[in-house]
């Protein structure tokens, strides 16, 4: 029944895959069939039937709406935001860490996989290797470079939603802090996170250069920014505004 | 016989639950006793059902279950006991209602 699954498909354009869109996709069909053949041993030819059956099932768009209100509040809704902020998580961390690996440090160094020699010179070489500008500049290419295609990448997955531009940003925040919580996780070996005098030192004294706070203040806003930039439903805000005119 | 569509919205949980207190059903079966026992008074876009009964369901009103019935998947809908006393609820909620109406229709003391 191709008509019947494209009127199903239009009816879940909004709902993601999962148990809840299976669920509602055996419920319409059933239905359809049943009430399709209902309208077709009432003496009505099969194309009527289905017009019939169409009809009386409503309109389409319609029903994704309602459909989508309701997958809202559905328990599955959680699992699928977690899994797309952990998958906001690994993308903004293999662009970051494949950016710093592979072209920041070996530019700005000259050598490639200079991660382990960072450790042995206690995070001082790239410092020590940089101007305050090129270094801001460096840092900013890099956030940017692992940052927007992870917001882009939250605000589909999050398209539709209430509130979006805090989803995008706190999922970019997320991705953030856990960036930070794996360069903490890599340097344990070398500054030994055991002893609270080390921790101190490396956030006092920023021997890395993204732990000083003045630039964990400009993630924090970057993030904020980049929520709000890329989590705005400009189509909606548009409409809204042409309602408001007319 | 056609009722208010506005009118009608607000008692089609009422109807839901009532029809479900006398045996499980499943969705199509729903739409037809609802359109059947009302003389079609009572008859919305089919499709919108489903929302209605997942609330339901997600309040803990109904339980669902799925039996295969000549080779498709049929998802039944079953009235729990939180279902039973949402419905004596509304039911007296319902009657209340109509009954002041009812004054009020009849022109009742200044």
């Amino acid at each position: 029944m191709d008509w019947a699954e494209d009127y199903i498909s239009r009816c879940l354009r909004d709902i993601p895959k999962g148990k809840y869109r299976e669920r509602l996709r055996r419920e319409l069909s059933d239905h359809l069939a049943e009430l399709a053949g209902d309208v077709s041993h009432a003496g009505r030819s099969e194309a009527e039937a289905r017009a019939e059956a169409l009809r009386q099932m409503g309109d389409a768009a319609a029903l994704n709406e309602g459909f989508w209100a309701e997958w809202l509040r559905q328990p599955e809704r959680l699992g699928y935001d977690l899994k797309r902020l952990f998958g906001g998580c690994l993308l903004a961390g293999v662009t970051f860490y494949f950016g710093m690996a592979l072209v920041l440090i070996p530019l700005l160094i000259g050598n490639l996989f200079t991660l382990p020699g960072l450790m042995a010179g206690k995070a001082s070489a790239l410092q020590s290797g940089l101007n305050g500008l090129l270094e801001i500049a460096a840092g900013a290419a890099l956030y940017a470079a692992a940052f927007v295609p992870n917001a882009l990448y939250l605000r589909k997955a999050f398209r539709r939603r209430p509130r979006r531009p805090a989803l995008v940003g706190g999922g970019l925040l997320l991705s953030w802090a856990v960036g930070k919580g794996s360069a903490a996780l890599l340097m344990f070996p070398e500054f030994g996170f055991w002893n609270s005098a080390d921790i101190a030192r490396l956030l006092r004294n920023a021997e890395l250069a993204w732990f000083r706070w003045p630039l964990v203040a400009l993630s924090l806003l970057g993030c904020a920014a980049l929520g709000w930039l890329f989590g705005r439903d400009r189509k909606r805000e548009r409409t809204e505004e042409t309602k408001d005119e007319a | 016989m056609r009722v208010d569509k506005e009118l009608s919205k607000g008692s089609h949980e009422l109807i839901i639950l009532k029809l479900l207190s006398r045996g499980d059903m499943y969705g199509y079966q729903i739409v037809q006793q609802m359109a059947l026992l009302s003389d079609r008074a009572f008859e919305m876009s089919q499709g919108s059902l489903y929302p209605f009964l997942h609330r339901l369901e997600r309040e803990g009103c109904l339980t669902a279950y799925t039996v295969s019935e000549s080779g498709r998947e049929r998802v039944y809908y079953h009235l729990t006991e939180k279902g039973q006393g949402a419905l004596a609820t509304k039911e007296a909620d319902w009657r209340n209602y109509t009954n002041a109406m009812q004054q009020i229709l009849k022109g009742g003391a200044l």
